[in-house]
């Protein structure tokens, strides 16, 4: 049925959560939060790896740093409430398991040391340099972006149209303009545009799908692309 | 990259050059002329292509009024049609333009641009160390100009944030 031009869109209508997926595995009960869980862990090790290992997180209580992730993991992940407050906090699943590790670090410490002579955790964090901050943020882009691209290569798979993935490399990476492209698979210059223009939007849709998941607003995601761009570059100050 | 494999045999590590590109193709026609100049800058023959373009240009000026005139002879060689396309030689003009604003941006600090300032900053970011030696180092200094100007200690209150000459 045709709606008219001016009746409201439902985001017009209803404020959009930012933490829709998550929010709703929870609320799936056990199974639903496994999800969640898995979800975290798999999208979020290596970021967290690398920045543990830019801070040295792991020289004072001498674990590697996949190993003190697995750990922060399998505590925190374990309580149930731990991603709901997530949900409250208002930051971004990302920054939230940074601060979470922070304090896990220091409670480790502590439990190590047993005389209470670790450092303070927020300490730390305000302490801690942009060049550490930057090497997670890359990490984390870079994360997305190889999810995204999986994503998107497993859907064309399924369907068969593998090869219109290499075109897309082709040309966006190694630079091999359409009509050389179009040549060689037998297809006009606007065709082989059209398919390359259709993978990067399914790339396009699997990343914007992880950048809500990580707690972004549809409104907010342009602006993520380019923080994701610029971090590429960042050196910290 | 072999078709016949699986995703996760051909997907190759993906670098910080090859991640500026792919974000680039992400944003598709909503990319702006910064994103698609640090894309076609990160391509593999991008240092090469930058280099051969700057050189084109007569030496780089001294003053304030040289980079103006630089910019100038830039921006009327750019198309704007052909800068939405990713067109090499308009990116190419657009790299002759962003380079005139920050090498004044380096001289003395001024922004003779209405482009705002968030986006020139980026811009020195995303595009900046992918050109060559000197110019790498007229960005570096650029941005430091900037980010002088935008320390809270600078705030002058009631100041318009991006309020720039033309």
């Amino acid at each position: 049925m045709a709606t008219t031009s001016d009746s409201p869109t439902p985001s017009q209508t209803f404020p959009e959560t930012r933490t829709l997926w998550i929010s709703e595995k929870l609320s799936e009960g056990e199974a639903g939060r496994a999800l969640a869980n898995g979800y975290v862990m798999t999208s979020y090790l290596r970021p967290l790896v690398v920045y543990c290992r830019a801070l040295r997180l792991h020289d004072s209580i001498r674990t590697e740093p996949q190993d003190i992730v697995v750990g922060f993991f399998a505590h925190r992940l374990a309580k149930q409430e731990y991603l709901k407050d997530w949900l409250n906090s208002g930051l971004r699943l990302r920054q939230w398991l940074r601060n979470g590790l922070h304090l896990y670090v220091h409670e480790q410490r502590r439990e190590n040391s047993k005389g209470g002579h670790g450092s303070d955790a927020l300490h730390d964090v305000e302490a801690t340099g942009q060049s550490q901050h930057h090497e997670f943020e890359r990490a984390w882009a870079l994360g997305a972006l190889d999810m995204a691209m999986r994503e998107a290569i497993a859907e064309l798979d399924a369907r068969g149209s593998r090869c219109d993935w290499e075109l897309f490399w082709s040309h966006h990476v190694d630079g091999i303009p359409y009509a050389v492209l179009a040549e060689r698979r037998n297809m006009t210059a606007p065709q082989a545009a059209q398919r390359a223009f259709a993978v990067a939007a399914k790339v396009r849709t699997a990343l914007y799908g992880i950048l809500r998941k990580d707690g972004a607003l549809t409104s907010e995601i342009g602006l993520e692309v380019r923080a994701m761009m610029e971090v590429l570059h960042e050196r910290g100050s | 990259m072999n078709g016949d494999r699986d995703a996760a045999d051909t997907l190759p590590v993906v670098t910080n050059s090859m991640a500026m590109q792919l974000f680039c193709a992400i944003l598709g026609e909503s990319a702006l002329p910064i994103d698609l100049l640090a894309a076609r800058c990160a391509a593999v023959d991008g240092a090469e292509w930058s280099r051969s373009v700057l050189d084109q240009c007569s030496t780089t000026p001294t003053t304030r009024e040289g980079w103006i005139a630089w910019k100038v002879n830039a921006k009327m060689s750019i198309r704007e049609s052909d800068l939405r396309a990713g067109d090499s030689v308009a990116l190419g003009f657009f790299l002759r333009y962003f380079g005139a604003i920050a090498g004044c941006l380096a001289l003395d600090g001024s922004l003779i641009s209405t482009i705002d300032r968030a986006e020139i900053r980026r811009g020195l970011i995303v595009i900046g160390p992918s050109l060559p030696g000197d110019w790498r180092s007229i960005c570096a200094t650029a941005r430091q100009r900037i980010d002088q100007e935008d320390s809270p200690r600078n705030a002058t209150p009631g100041a318009t944030p991006g309020a720039t000459p033309g």
